[in-house]
C-alpha cells in the first residue's frame, strides 16, 4: 500500500484518557487507557468504551485464539474481556499487576512485583518468584519459554514445566524482552540505552548492542525472521539474524527517513513492510522491498508508544501517549 | 482533552523510624490545601497513611551497567513512577517515603539517570525528618543519619520540646556542619507549614544556593576570626598563610564525622577551560564519596551566573540569570561528602581561577 494512499485512509480516534497499551482482537484495535477503560476501535470508525479497572491499565495482551484480551491494572486486578463482551476476574490482589503476556499455545502470564503467575488459559496459575521486580514479560514464538526482564538479566521459565528455569545474566537493569522468530535468541532492552542478546542454547554466547541515544524499548523481527528492527535512535536500526550467532559480532544497518527518535516499531506479518512510530508523534510506513518510505500520520508532539498489526497483517494500528489512536485497513498482505 | 506537560513534583521523605516521617506525611495529606498526592511508601513503613492512592515500594537498588559503582538507582521507583504517570492525572504531586536506613542517593539519582522519568517528573526536594533528642545523642554513631542530613534540602528538626535550648543549638550546629546549604525547620510533632516543605524546586538549577546570601556574608566576615579547625589535625602541614588568601572558607571537617562539608569562595573570575575538566575529574575521582555538590560560578567573559550541582557522579550545570547591577559577584562551591580530601579539592578549585 502506498504511504500516501494509506495516510488518507487512516481512521483517527481521540480519547479522554492517556493510552497505555494496544492489541488487536480480530480486526478490532483495543486501546487501553490510564482511566482503566478499554476502547474497541472498529474499521467502520466506531469506538466502544468498556470500563474495567479502578485506576490505570498498565499492560494488555490478546490471546492466540483472538477471542479475548487480558488487562493488567494498578487496582491489583487482571481481567479477561472476551470478544463476546464477557468480563471475568482472573486475579485479584493488593499489588499492581504490572505486566501481562499471552503465548501462541494458550498460556497467559502476569506479574505483580517479583511474583510471576503462569497459567494455561482458564486454569489455575503457578507462582514463580523472580530475583527482582519484573519489568516485562514475553513468550517465545515457539512457546518454549516465558521470558521475564529483571534486574541482572532475563529469567526464562518453561511454560510446560515451570520448575525448569534458566537465568541469562548481564549486569544492569533490563526493561523489555523479546525472542527471535525461531526462538533461538532472547533479547532485552536495558536502562543504559542498549539491547542485550543471548543465544539461549549456549548463553555464554551473548552480546551487547549499544550506542542508542534513547532506550530501545521497542523491537521486532521482520516476518522472515532475518533481521531485527529496533527503536531508540533517530534512524531505523536493524540487526542481522542470518548467521548461526545472529547479530553477535555483526554490524547494524540503518535506514534514514523521518524526524526524531523512533519510539516503536513493528513488522507486518507475511510482508516486508514495517510500521514506525516516532517520539514526536508521527507514524511512517517503510517497505524493505523497495525501501519506499512515507508518513501515514503526522507528528502531533505526543510519543507513539505502540504500533501493531492484526495477526493476519491486514489491519495496522497505533496509539499515542496523549490518547490518540489510528486504525488502517491495508488489505491483504 | 489536554494532557498537561507540567512535570509532576516529587518530594522525598527520609529519616529514621520514629523520627516523625509518618506524622509529617499525614499532616501533608490531611491539611486543607486542596491538593491530592500519590504516596509511595516502603514495605516496612509505619501503618496508617491517610490517603486514597498509596503504593507499596520494595526499595530495589539497581546498579547501572556503565562502569560507575556510584551510579545506583531505585528500580522499583522507576517502575512505580512510570505506572503512576499512566493514570489519568488525579494527583498534583508524589510523596516518596523511604525506610529509616535508606540511602537517599539512589532516589535522587533516579531522576538524573532515567530520561523517561526526568521527562515527566521533577525532584522537588529531599526532606529529612530528625528527632532532636535522638540526633543529639546518636548522630556520631549513626552514619546513615549523617548521610540523610547530607542529602537534605530541608531538615525538619522535630520534637524540639524534648531538648534544652542549648542542646538544640548544638544539634543545629551539628546539622550545619554536615550540610551548610539545607534549611532547618524546627518543629514539634512536625508542625511545619506545608508551604515550607512542598513546591520548593530545590533541584532546579536557578534555585541552587538561593538561600545563600546570609551564609555568604558570614563566610567572608568570619574568615579572619575563624578557628580553622582543620589545622588541629594531622594534615602534615599547616604552614600555608591564611592571610594571603583572598577567599574565605568555613571548615566543617572533623575526624570523627562520617559526613562533612566544606566550601570555597573567590571573587576572582573562573576560567571555564580549567573549571569544567577539573569538576569532571572530581566527579570521576571522588563521585562515590561526594554526596552533593552545589556551586555558583562567576565565569570569565560571561555576564551570567553559572550554576552547577551534583549527586555523586551525576553532574549538571547551566548558565542562569545575569548578574545584577551592583550585585556582589563571587564564585562559591560547596561539597558535602564522606571523607573528601579537602586540601586537594581546595587546591584544584583555586587553580581554576583566571590567572593574570
Amino acid at each position: 500500500m502506498d504511504p500516501f494512499d494509506a495516510a488518507g485512509a487512516v481512521l483517527h480516534y481521540r480519547f479522554e484518557a492517556q493510552a497505555t497499551a494496544c492489541a488487536f482482537i480480530g480486526s478490532v484495535l483495543a486501546v487501553a487507557g490510564g482511566d482503566g477503560a478499554v476502547r474497541l476501535c472498529a474499521v467502520d470508525g466506531s469506538s466502544k468504551k468498556i470500563s474495567l479497572h479502578d485506576g490505570a491499565i498498565l499492560s494488555m495482551a490478546s490471546n492466540a485464539k483472538g477471542d479475548a484480551l487480558y488487562t493488567a491494572g494498578d487496582d491489583g486486578n487482571l481481567k479477561r474481556l472476551g470478544a463476546d463482551g464477557a468480563i471475568s476476574d482472573i486475579h485479584t490482589g493488593r499489588k499492581w499487576v504490572d505486566c501481562v503476556s499471552c503465548s501462541q499455545r494458550g498460556h497467559v502470564a502476569w506479574s505483580c512485583g517479583k511474583t510471576i503467575y503462569l497459567a494455561k488459559e482458564g486454569e489455575e496459575p503457578v507462582e514463580i518468584t523472580a530475583p527482582s521486580s519484573v519489568s516485562a514479560l514475553a513468550f517465545s514464538p515457539d512457546g518454549k519459554w516465558l521470558g521475564a526482564a529483571v534486574y541482572g538479566g532475563a529469567l526464562l521459565i518453561s511454560p510446560n514445566k515451570p520448575e525448569t528455569t534458566k537465568f541469562l545474566e548481564w549486569k544492569g537493569s533490563h526493561v523489555a524482552i523479546g525472542f527471535s522468530t525461531d526462538g533461538r535468541f532472547c533479547v532485552t532492552a536495558m536502562l543504559e540505552n542498549s539491547l542485550h542478546i543471548w543465544k539461549i542454547a549456549t548463553p555464554e554466547k551473548h552480546g551487547n548492542m549499544g550506542g542508542y541515544p534513547a532506550k530501545p524499548v521497542s523491537f521486532d523481527w521482520m516476518a522472515d525472521g532475518r533481521s531485527m528492527l529496533t527503536a531508540g535512535a533517530d534512524v531505523l536500526v536493524t540487526w542481522p539474524f542470518t548467521g548461526s550467532d545472529g547479530p553477535i559480532g555483526q554490524n547494524a544497518a540503518v535506514f534514514e527517513g523521518g524526524v526524531g527518535i523512533v519510539r516503536s516499531v513493528r513488522a507486518r506479518p507475511s510482508s516486508r513492510q514495517v510500521l514506525i512510530g516516532y517520539a514526536a508523534g508521527g507514524v511512517a510506513l517503510f517497505d524493505r522491498k523497495d525501501d519506499s518510505y512515507g508518513y501515514i500520520a503526522e507528528a502531533d508532539g505526543s510519543p507513539v508508544i505502540d504500533v501493531r498489526f492484526s495477526p493476519d497483517g491486514r489491519m495496522a494500528g497505533f496509539i499515542r501517549e496523549n490518547g490518540t489512536a489510528g486504525l488502517l485497513d491495508m488489505g491483504k498482505p | 482533552m489536554t494532557i498537561s506537560n507540567e512535570k509532576t513534583p516529587i518530594t522525598v521523605l527520609t529519616g529514621y523510624l520514629g523520627a516523625g516521617k509518618t506524622t509529617l506525611l499525614n499532616r501533608i495529606l490531611t491539611e486543607n490545601h486542596g491538593k491530592k498526592y500519590a504516596v509511595i511508601v516502603n514495605e516496612f513503613g509505619e501503618i496508617g497513611i491517610d490517603n486514597d492512592l498509596v503504593v507499596d515500594a520494595d526499595e530495589e537498588i539497581f546498579e547501572m551497567n556503565n562502569g560507575c559503582i556510584c551510579c545506583t538507582v531505585r528500580g522499583d521507583l522507576i517502575r512505580i513512577l512510570a505506572g503512576l504517570m499512566k493514570r489519568t492525572r488525579d494527583f498534583d504531586g508524589i510523596l516518596v517515603e523511604t525506610t529509616g536506613l535508606a540511602d537517599p542517593g539512589p532516589v535522587a539519582q533516579t531522576f538524573f539517570v532515567d530520561e523517561d522519568i526526568a521527562a515527566k517528573t521533577k525532584l522537588d526536594a529531599i526532606i529529612t525528618v530528625v528527632d532532636a533528642k535522638h540526633l543529639f545523642l546518636e548522630i556520631d554513631r549513626a552514619p546513615e543519619a549523617q548521610e540523610q542530613i547530607a542529602f537534605a534540602d530541608i531538615v525538619v528538626l522535630n520534637k524540639i520540646d524534648t531538648v534544652s535550648d542549648d542542646d538544640l543549638r548544638t544539634v543545629e550546629a551539628r546539622i550545619r556542619r554536615i550540610n551548610p546549604t539545607c534549611r532547618i525547620e524546627r518543629a514539634e510533632r512536625c508542625n511545619v507549614p506545608i508551604d515550607h516543605l512542598l513546591g520548593q524546586n530545590a533541584f532546579a538549577l536557578d534555585r541552587i544556593l538561593d538561600d545563600d546570601a546570609d551564609f555568604l556574608q558570614k563566610d567572608f566576615d568570619d574568615h579572619d576570626g575563624h578557628d580553622h579547625e582543620h589545622c588541629d589535625h594531622d594534615h602534615g602541614k599547616c604552614d600555608h598563610d591564611h592571610a594571603d588568601h583572598d577567599h574565605g572558607h568555613l571548615d566543617a571537617s572533623r575526624h570523627d564525622d562520617h559526613v562533612s562539608s566544606f566550601s570555597f569562595m573567590t571573587r576572582d573570575k573562573i576560567d571555564p577551560e580549567k573549571f569544567f575538566p577539573w569538576i569532571q575529574m572530581i566527579g570521576q575521582e571522588f563521585g562515590i564519596d561526594m554526596l552533593r555538590m552545589k556551586g555558583i560560578l562567576d565565569i570569565k567573559d560571561d555576564n551570567r551566573r553559572y550554576v552547577a550541582q551534583a549527586v555523586h557522579m551525576m553532574l549538571e550545570g547551566d548558565f542562569q540569570r545575569e548578574w545584577r547591577e551592583g550585585e556582589d559577584r563571587y564564585s562559591r562551591i560547596v561539597f558535602i561528602g564522606r571523607n573528601l580530601p579537602r586540601d586537594i579539592i581546595e587546591d584544584g578549585f583555586m587553580k581554576t581561577r583566571v590567572t593574570a
